[in-house]
């Protein structure tokens, strides 16, 4: 799906969260949402997702307006990974993986196909049948990441992913397989918001930076185009440099001393 | 593996209610228990004792004890916390408050005991809804879960308070509000009790939007689960079913605690298998808990929530120490 946001504020109790940001992400990209703490990467996704009402402004995907969507639509065509999670019963692993076709009418044997499939795709196989309460921060990460793949992986040709520091908990190896199979379900035209605090990661995988600072759209585009080390220096304070690597297009940013 | 657990809880369920109409003051055989039943009483005593006393209080055991652990098992799920308790929360206390509060102010609504479960049902709709205010004012679960011990022990006073003014006959002792007992049950009893049934249902029917709401508020709202609704229908529901049970039996605590984690740590927690397995286990721990208050002084005769708070409360804290991290505390 296509998001269109155009002119968008959110103000909560008089503290302005957002102001007057645009932004256009083609169907089938990789959005990254970079910026410092408090910056207003959360409140972007919760407000194009349609979970948090602006003030002023619009968001619109494949053309409509967020807010027209009914919570059916939304729930079958969005997956939503929340910073983090709140799950706090003894669920096995693959009964969470189940929870993202709740929203869903297919029958009992296309879900578990679907649940299956994500499963192998998130590399859940030996611990499908564990008690989620006892995995690693970085297992539980991947359990919920695998959930909201579930929601949307029947409608991946006409879906978004709204992900909220999905790598935050995660190992280098399980970084690589998240944008790997992110990139899979982007070739098949799912969009992905990602808000992201590697800016490396965002470099190397995302078609589409997204640089917020104090609530503001600093800058928005190519990664090498917005992630440049003026930009970095108003956004975050710290002076970068770039090394080379094998890959010209896809430099290394380290934050100097 | 699941429905096999369901399967053999309801066996032995039916096996266990069908002994415990031979168990008693009187000890009956089960030829004759049989005999009652299929009404071919030729001893009169027998077939009054199992058909008109015991029978109705084996069915209120099932009953009440299916409804408390339902709720607990629902409220738990709503709350997101396995701590959650009707009894712990105050609902079945602000339930026994309003139920002796319509007993001392003798107000006549037909059946007495059907506006005794009217004004219980009101007391555990308010304390209830208080517990849920005042939670999303402190904001977090706990605030929420601490706001139900203080207005359980304000209702559990309220209730001391009202006995110890009341000459009331009818108005029976405040042990019997505040721990519980069967010893009311006779078949209108069962007839206001069978309220619990539909109840379950919805419970049951409810199941895969408990299920979501265990990851969160926000995360269910994404799974297309309207919260503030189900967040109503659980309230509404509980209350009513808490109201109904406390209205005829008292305070039954632990039940609605210490069921439905029974159920997750042998059958897992998806709530189409915990709602069902709450009410089978509830049923028959009440039903046991009953037998055991009815033989072990006999014939005198121990509040049943004696029983269960001292096989609940002990039991209750083994899990917390022994299965900490699969509980979620």
């Amino acid at each position: 799906m296509s998001i269109l946001i155009s002119n968008l504020s959110y103000v909560v109790d008089d503290s302005v969260l957002l102001e007057d940001i645009s932004v256009e992400a083609q169907r089938g990209s990789i959005v990254a949402v970079v910026g410092p703490n408090g910056s207003g990467k959360t409140s972007l996704l919760k407000v194009v997702n349609g979970e948090s009402i602006a003030c002023d402004g619009k968001v619109l995907i494949d053309g409509e307006d967020v807010y027209s969507l009914s919570l059916q639509t939304r729930a079958t065509r969005f997956g939503i990974l929340p910073q983090e999670a709140a799950l706090d019963f003894p669920f096995r692993v693959v009964e969470v993986v189940q929870m993202g076709r709740i929203p869903h009418l297919t029958t009992m044997s296309v879900n578990q196909k679907i649940v299956d499939e994500v499963i192998v795709e998130m590399e859940l196989q030996d611990i499908r049948d564990r008690v989620y309460l006892t995995l690693s921060g970085g297992e539980k990460q991947r359990v919920q990441i695998a959930r909201v793949l579930s929601q949307i992986w029947d409608a991946r040709e006409q879906a978004c992913l709204f992900l909220d520091e999905p790598t935050a908990a995660l190992d280098l190896s399980h970084q690589l397989a998240l944008f790997r199979t992110l990139k899979r379900v982007t070739e098949i035209g799912t969009t992905v918001m990602v808000v992201l605090h590697d800016v490396n990661l965002a470099l190397r995988f995302a078609k589409q930076v997204v640089l917020l600072s104090k609530g503001r759209l600093l800058a928005s585009g190519a990664p090498l185009d917005v992630l440049t080390p003026d930009n970095m220096r108003e956004a975050f304070s710290v002076d970068i440099e770039m090394f080379a690597t094998t890959d010209p297009r896809r430099p290394f940013i380290l934050a100097r001393q | 593996m699941p429905r096999a657990g369901l399967g053999i809880l309801l066996v032995i369920l039916i096996i266990v209610a069908v002994a415990s109409l031979g168990v008693g003051a009187a000890s009956i055989p089960m030829v004759d228990v049989f005999a009652a039943l299929a009404g071919e009483g030729y001893s009169s005593v027998y077939r009054t004792i199992v058909v008109d006393i015991r029978l109705p209080r084996t069915l209120l055991a099932l009953l009440v004890g299916a409804g408390v652990a339902t709720s607990g098992a629902a409220i738990q799920g709503l709350f997101r916390n396995p701590l959650a308790d009707p009894a712990l929360i105050g609902v079945s206390g602000g339930a026994a408050l309003f139920a002796a509060g319509y007993l001392v102010l003798g107000v006549e609504l037909g059946i007495a005991s059907l506006g005794i479960a009217v004004s219980a049902f009101v007391g555990g709709l308010l304390t209830t809804w208080l517990v849920l205010e005042i939670g999303r004012r402190g904001g977090t679960i706990s605030s929420m879960l601490l706001a139900g011990i203080a207005i359980n022990a304000v209702a559990l006073s309220g209730v001391g308070i009202l006995t110890y003014l009341s000459t009331d006959v009818e108005l029976r002792s405040v042990v019997f509000w505040a721990l519980g007992s069967l010893n009311g049950a006779d078949w209108p009893a069962v007839a206001i009790a069978m309220a619990i049934l539909p109840i379950i249902a919805v419970f049951l029917g409810r199941s895969k939007a408990l299920n979501a709401i265990t990851l969160g508020d926000r995360e269910a709202g994404h799974l297309g689960i309207s919260v503030a609704r189900l967040r109503i229908e659980i309230v509404l529901l509980t209350a009513l079913a808490i109201g109904v049970s406390v209205a005829l039996c008292g305070v039954i605590a632990f039940v609605g605690l210490v069921v439905p984690h029974l159920i997750r740590l042998s059958l897992g927690s998806n709530h189409y298998v915990v709602i069902p397995g709450s009410a089978i286990l509830g049923g028959l721990l009440l039903l046991l808990a009953d037998s055991l208050s009815r033989t072990l002084l006999s014939p005198a005769e121990l509040p049943v929530g004696i029983i269960t708070a001292l096989l609940g409360g002990p039991f209750f804290i083994y899990l917390i120490v022994q299965q900490k991290g699969k509980l979620g505390l």
